[in-house]
């Protein structure tokens, strides 16, 4: 950085403010934003707590301008305008597409419950879309959305945003190269003790606001986290589920909400391999984690970071000699950096540790490349589609007691 | 922030308590959020970002991280820099702030910083070296090395953002607290007891472990924010330095042992509170003259350095329009709990 003039490394732009740059070993997509870059007006359809984080994060983008938000709840609308203050406010969405014309993307950060209307009506006014996941809770509503989006001449990009995190493409590229070779079993995990429940002064407003806590218009832990974590046991491996059944029920949170705080499932795989998963609001230890377990290693993540631990008699490649490792009690493992061999040779590779945005940022940043460069998504609504059917049938399963076949056709676009 | 908050409602037998249980988390999610966003210590923190990004360039911000930075930098004109957001650097010198990698490496007992390091620290230190853009809500850094930390003001900016989330949700009567060393009271009023800080000695009681009083606050719809070098000490040549280190002369203070001081914005009060504690006595009341946002209550020590031999004598000194607002302790009075309610 010292041999370079200021003015110079603005031009260039590597990984710094005035151009952005994404990529992993093995990600494919690299998104560069020019200092140049022309103002990117996007809108922001629900300012809820996911609402917020996306304001926040959008910041780190400066060519973007969030010229419009819109939300039900009159006080959210108020705290969102704190956050954007240069953004005409609206209750409505509609009105939000009929008047705001300079919009190009929306985020839509809506209860999942309400993605299918506004994502087709945003579609359908030709806008680029990011919906958060899950795409949405039914089937036929996923499929509906993933219709239009196929229809349509602008993006739609579905928030799994694991699949844009540095670390777990990272980690993906070791479990395809079979640096854990075969799988064993799988484990994913969702311990948090927080309630889910939303201060409803107005009494009206509850149910909407509390629409996580009842059945007609929650998927629960497995649609709202499993989701997000199912996917990316998916995708890690290539496969579609078999089947899965599990149970739940409510150990903390008895406030006469309908859903489960407390679930657990077994998902079965392609191969005859089991996944495990367990999703609590009751209590906080372990946190949030997948686990992808082999003959050879094991891989955990945890969103910002991640470990490959290998077995005994794994075979080495010689890079682990001057790998970063992390001690667990009486695991070794090896901490996953994105550009780990370019950092080494600068001799910074422990400052590679973490990743040095949310996890978020980098769904945000592949939507955003993707908008500006005119490229397909590698999140579109059919991954939505399939992400969400594994969570929708996992709700089921826990809700209803009974094991649910996967249908191969739940996962496709309608005949 | 490594920081425990607290939040106290009480309410009407007639309102739910789960209503009221919502307000709360939520006001702790907030709270968690925004630790997530101003976090030194966090390689994901937006501070982290603007630390790493903003000598490059211009970093935009969010409204209200802009306004928070454009207070503290007005705090830090108003304070004549004994409050100072770009102090880092020195504090890093005398082996404060040490990040999660580091840790391991510092020394239990440091040495002295060199002088010439001092010095250099010293360069990229200065709120004259921020360049905010408001238009553009940007922060921009004129010297490489500049870094930027909120910690002396987070508290109190989080428990803010917890009280306009509380008032919006209808809640009147509350009381919120970050480490009960920041602390505010919404509604009718909130009795808090400020603790003599001596005898809290990070490494082994100098004193008798002390409940003492020093002064109680009446909290109507007001903050109160209490700094003190002890209980963050290090040791550094076998005496105990404070971690508030004084920006203009670079090296940790001494005269005041304690500063509490009550502001209507609890952003305000942990700035004040971190400002005095360096600034001394004379320099804290002609400060607090020409500001008249605060009231300020200083336990003032008389001999000049602590040390491990003595607590030294210590009185009360207040300052402000309005010093009633602090009730002082007879020396030797009952006991309470630091920065909490006091039961009548």
């Amino acid at each position: 950085m010292s041999d370079i003039d200021r003015r110079d490394f603005l031009k260039i732009g590597t990984g710094a403010m005035s151009a952005f740059v994404i990529s992993a070993e093995g990600s494919g997509l690299l998104a560069r934003f020019a200092e140049d870059a022309p103002d990117l007006h996007v809108a922001v359809i629900g300012v809820g707590r996911q609402g917020r984080v996306l304001l926040s994060e959008l910041n780190k983008f400066p060519f973007v301008k969030v010229s419009a938000i819109c939300d039900v709840i009159e006080g959210r609308l108020r705290s969102a305008r704190r956050r954007a203050p240069d953004a005409v406010a609206f209750t409505d969405y509609r009105k939000l597409l009929d008047e705001r014309k300079e919009v190009q993307a929306v985020f839509l950060s809506t209860p999942s419950h309400l993605h299918r209307e506004i994502a087709l009506d945003c579609l359908a006014a030709g806008k680029h879309v990011y919906c958060e996941a899950p795409m949405a809770t039914t089937i036929d509503d996923c499929r509906a959305i993933a219709e239009a989006a196929k229809a349509a001449s602008t993006l739609f990009h579905v928030g799994l945003q694991l699949r844009s995190n540095p670390i777990y493409r990272l980690a993906r590229s070791f479990v395809v190269s079979g640096s854990i070779r075969d799988l064993v079993t799988l484990r994913a995990q969702y311990h948090n003790k927080t309630s889910w429940r939303m201060p409803a002064s107005d009494a009206s407003k509850e149910r909407a606001l509390n629409w996580k806590l009842y059945k007609e218009s929650s998927i629960g832990l497995c649609g709202e986290i499993g989701t997000h974590q199912f996917d990316v046991i998916s995708w890690f491996i290539n496969k579609l589920p078999l089947a899965v059944e599990g149970c739940g029920g409510i150990f903390l949170h008895r406030d006469g909400r309908e859903i489960y705080d407390t679930v657990q499932a077994l998902m079965t795989w392609p191969g005859g391999v089991t996944m495990t998963y367990e999703a609590t609001l009751a209590n906080s230890y372990g946190g949030q984690f997948e686990e992808l377990i082999g003959t050879m290693g094991a891989v955990r993540l945890i969103g910002d970071l991640g470990w490959l631990f290998k077995e005994a008699d794994a075979p080495t490649q010689g890079w682990e000699v001057y790998a970063v490792r992390q001690h667990f009690h009486k695991e070794e493992g090896i901490t996953l950096i994105a550009d780990a061999t370019k950092l080494a040779k600068q001799g910074k590779l422990k400052e590679g540790v973490g990743l040095p945005h949310p996890p978020i940022y980098y769904g945000i940043g592949d939507f955003l490349g993707c908008v500006v460069e005119g490229k397909p998504s590698h999140c579109p609504a059919p991954i939505g589609l399939r992400a969400a059917v594994m969570g929708i049938k996992a709700h089921e399963a826990v809700l209803t007691g009974r094991k649910i076949a996967f249908e191969p056709d739940w996962f496709k676009l309608g005949s | 922030m490594g920081t425990r908050f607290e939040v106290l409602i009480p309410y009407p037998e007639e309102e739910p308590e789960l209503h009221v249980r919502a307000c709360a988390e939520a006001v702790l999610d907030e709270i968690a959020l925004l630790d997530r966003q101003l976090s030194l210590f966090r390689k994901d923190s937006y501070l982290a970002h603007i630390n790493r990004n903003a000598f490059v360039g211009p970093v935009r911000v969010d409204p209200q991280l802009f306004e928070l930075i454009a207070t503290c930098r007005a705090v830090g004109l108003a304070s004549r820099g004994a409050f100072d957001i770009t102090v880092g650097p020195l504090m890093r010198c005398w082996g404060f702030h040490a990040l999660q990698e580091d840790s391991a490496d510092s020394p239990a007992n440091a040495i002295h910083p060199a002088q010439d390091e001092l010095a250099r620290a010293a360069t990229v230190v200065g709120g004259h070296l921020l360049r905010l853009d408001r238009d553009a809500r940007t922060v921009m850094f004129e010297r490489e090395g500049m870094r930027l930390d909120l910690g002396g003001v987070a508290k109190g900016y989080a428990l803010d953002r917890a009280l306009d989330l509380l008032v919006e949700e209808g809640v009147s009567n509350a009381l919120l607290h970050g480490g009960t060393s920041t602390v505010a009271g919404l509604g009718p009023g909130w009795k808090i007891g400020i603790r003599d800080p001596r005898g809290l000695v990070a490494q082994r009681p100098v004193c008798a472990p002390s409940m003492r009083l020093v002064a109680s606050a009446r909290l109507r719809n007001r903050t109160l924010s209490v700094s003190a070098p002890h209980g963050r000490e290090r040791l550094v040549e076998s005496t105990l330095v404070g971690h508030l280190v004084d920006p203009a002369s670079g090296t940790p203070a001494k005269e005041i042992l304690l500063a509490a001081v009550i502001a209507r914005s609890a952003t305000l009060a942990d700035a004040w509170s971190t400002a005095l504690v360096v600034a001394g006595v004379d320099r804290s009341r002609e400060l607090i003259d020409a500001t008249k946002e605060i009231e300020a209550a200083l336990l003032v020590t008389t001999t000049p350095e602590p040390s491990r031999s003595g607590c030294g004598v210590a009185g009360v000194v207040r300052l402000g329009p309005r010093p009633e607002l602090f009730e002082l302790v007879p020396a030797g009075a009952g006991s309470g709990g630091a920065g909490g309610p006091v039961p009548g």
